[in-house]
């Protein structure tokens, strides 16, 4: 996998702009599987500190400090921000992106980011806290998982899930006020889901085509 | 010292002359430049050395300083004072980093609003492999962050492109609004911001060089997109249809001269363009092009099937979650507390039976939460041994753990005169 290329110049600088961040760690740098780690602790002259998030029996873990050399952040990190969209909430799906404010820091801050939500309101009473630094969404930002279309629908039908992403900005999601699944491209529910036919707002019509492309379904407006 | 640099007045140094080595030989532009290891921020007195002037920056380390045009430039002025500012720069070893970048401002007042809706278009298109050529890491560098990777800030650039052609109808100043609004978001690669504060966009991308025919190409890249802009058919949806017809070399053929398009043509520049490069386009030609429209587009109405199961087992959980929470909650009373002790619950009390308890007066308590010396149970009348022991025993149980309970006798009353 092609790594962002590093960014800074020293390590002092890499402690400079990316502490109290999260950045994508390869522990293989050929596979595409990516640590998040954040970067807290300011470091030593020549070294930065690191902890890993990982799961364990359910539950988000961060580990302990690991120190690392900027040789060792050069070959395994992935400079810059990772490119978000949707991420899993629990049981459905949020929709996060970034604005360009002048921030002191590099890496990714969720409590930057900018929450869209779905059918959030008709669920606030069953569905995980909001917090500054939800460790599941950073772990699905950094290894964004999407489902095909049959798989999303199954879930969706069955009650096991009532949103479901599909790709970086499209999703779908059920509610109280429609009868069938509504899609989102990023943060706009542009449409319905019915019988394989995706039927789009006419204000959405641009957005058929990559709907098409990336459902495999007919698209009617 | 010339007696214009005490006065901060300006030679009359302009000579006012196109040049056809810019893709756009009249076009106004603004240039910032930052270097580090700057030991002498003054300049030396020199003709194209007063088109400058000096600002401080903050972000930058080592003696980081900033250069600026005095006022907008075009043609050979442009090129001149870019060219021995860059030479000047390298003469004096100070440093191009990684932190250091080239601003370009680029006039936009002659544009119509349908023009800067095809030029924000294109330019969104094309911005991955504007990117690519640009290099090194400012894909990643927090004061340069490209649209496809700023959703907000895309949103905001639809929302000054719409409120303009509202400004169009209505001549009223929304777009400008929004456009001072983004000032604290103004670390795009493209930035609006500087819409309303000089009637210019600001291509903040380059990172800072000592090689000035770099600097040109890039001025030029950045002219090619405006001069596009003007030959534009229409400024919508079609855009993109018409980047699509054309595929990536010929749009690349289009859009910039060819020396250009050798420099920014590469293997991936379809991908770029195609996947991430339209549909930060189409964004802006739905969001941006496209009066909002409140007409009624109905879901179909109902709840559905698998949302209401979910929303079933959710409040099933919820309820047993709950009971559990019942059965923990804080005891609000004795007898909770003795059943869960399982020690036998005290009888219901005999207050109205017995003497001692007959009165409410009678049974004082200084403070419940107190230990039970501050507790008073005020006789009204001798009470008989066994009454009295069953009252100790009462009064030791209600309040274990928190001392011995004892009787205070009460005085007896004066007798009235």
């Amino acid at each position: 996998m092609l790594l962002r290329p590093c960014d800074v110049e020293n390590i002092s600088d890499f402690n400079r702009y990316y502490t109290n961040s999260w950045v994508g760690y390869h522990e293989d740098p050929d596979s595409e599987k990516i640590l998040p780690a954040f970067v807290s602790n300011p470091g030593t002259g020549t070294s930065t500190a690191l902890k890993f998030l990982t799961k364990k029996g359910g539950s988000w873990q961060l580990g302990s400090w690991n120190m690392l050399t900027l040789e060792d952040l050069e070959k395994h990190l992935d400079f810059g921000r990772p490119n978000i969209g949707m991420v899993d909430d629990g049981p459905t799906v949020v929709f996060l992106s970034y604005s360009t404010p002048r921030a002191p820091s590099k890496g990714l801050r969720t409590r930057d980011a900018r929450i869209n939500n779905f059918n959030d309101h008709e669920i606030y009473r069953y569905r995980t806290p909001r917090s500054s630094e939800r460790y599941d969404w950073i772990y699905h930002a950094f290894n964004p998982a999407y489902l095909n279309l049959d798989e999303a629908l199954k879930q969706l039908n069955n009650g096991e899930k009532i949103g479901v992403a599909l790709s970086p900005v499209l999703a779908l999601f059920t509610s109280s006020t429609s009868k069938f699944p509504v899609l989102a491209y990023k943060r706009w529910s542009i449409g319905y889901l019915q019988d394989k036919t995706a039927i789009l707002n006419p204000q959405y019509q641009e957005y058929a085509e990559p709907v098409a492309k990336q459902l495999q379904v007919k698209v009617a407006v | 010292m010339s007696l214009s640099r005490i006065l901060r007045k300006p030679k009359g140094n302009t000579c006012y002359t196109a040049d056809n080595r810019w893709v756009l030989p009249n076009q106004l532009i603004g240039y910032e430049a930052e270097y580090e290891g700057v030991t002498d921020r003054f300049l030396p007195d020199h003709t194209y050395a007063n088109h400058f002037v000096y600002h401080a920056e903050t972000s930058l380390k080592d003696a980081g300083a900033e250069f600026v045009f005095t006022q907008p430039l075009f043609g050979a002025d442009s090129w001149n004072a870019i060219h021995w500012l860059t030479s000047y720069a390298a003469e004096q070893k100070w440093k191009c980093t990684k932190r250091t970048g080239i601003h370009i401002h680029l006039d936009v007042r002659d544009l119509e609003v349908n023009q800067l809706t095809g030029l924000c278009l294109l330019y969104a298109a094309l911005e991955p492999i504007i990117y690519r050529w640009i290099g090194g890491s400012r894909e990643t560098s927090h004061f340069c962050i490209p649209l496809y990777k700023a959703d907000d800030t895309l949103l905001k650039v639809c929302k000054i492109i719409r409120s303009a052609y509202g400004d169009e109808k209505a001549g009223t100043n929304n777009a400008v609004k929004i456009a001072e609004s983004m000032a604290e978001e103004r670390y795009a690669g493209l930035n609006p911001n500087s819409l309303a504060k000089f009637g210019t966009l600001e291509f903040r991308h380059l990172e800072t060089t000592h090689k000035f025919d770099r600097i040109v190409d890039w001025i030029n890249i950045i002219m090619s997109l405006k001069a596009t802009a003007y030959k534009l058919p229409q400024s919508d949806g079609s855009v993109i249809r018409l980047i699509e017809q054309l595929g990536t070399k010929d749009l690349l053929d289009f859009v910039f001269p060819g020396p250009l398009v050798r420099q920014l043509y590469t293997e991936e520049s379809s991908r770029l363009i195609f996947e991430v490069g339209i549909p930060s386009a189409r964004d802006i030609a739905v969001h941006g092009c496209q009066p909002l429209s409140w007409e009624k587009f109905q879901f179909p109405k109902g709840e559905h099937g698998g949302f209401a199961k979910w929303i079933k087992s959710a409040e099933g959980n919820r309820q047993e979650k709950g009971k559990k929470h019942e059965e923990l909650v804080v005891f609000d009373d004795f007898n909770d507390m003795d059943e869960e002790l399982d020690e036998p619950p005290i009888q219901a009390p005999p207050l109205i039976e017995e003497p001692l308890f007959q009165n409410a007066q009678n049974i004082f308590w200084g403070n419940v939460n107190a230990p039970i010396e501050q507790a008073e149970v005020r006789e009204a009348q001798a009470p008989n041994q066994e009454q009295l022991a069953r009252a100790w025993a009462r009064l030791n149980d209600m309040n274990r753990g928190r001392g011995e309970a004892r009787i205070v006798p009460v005085p007896a009353p004066r007798p009235r005169r």
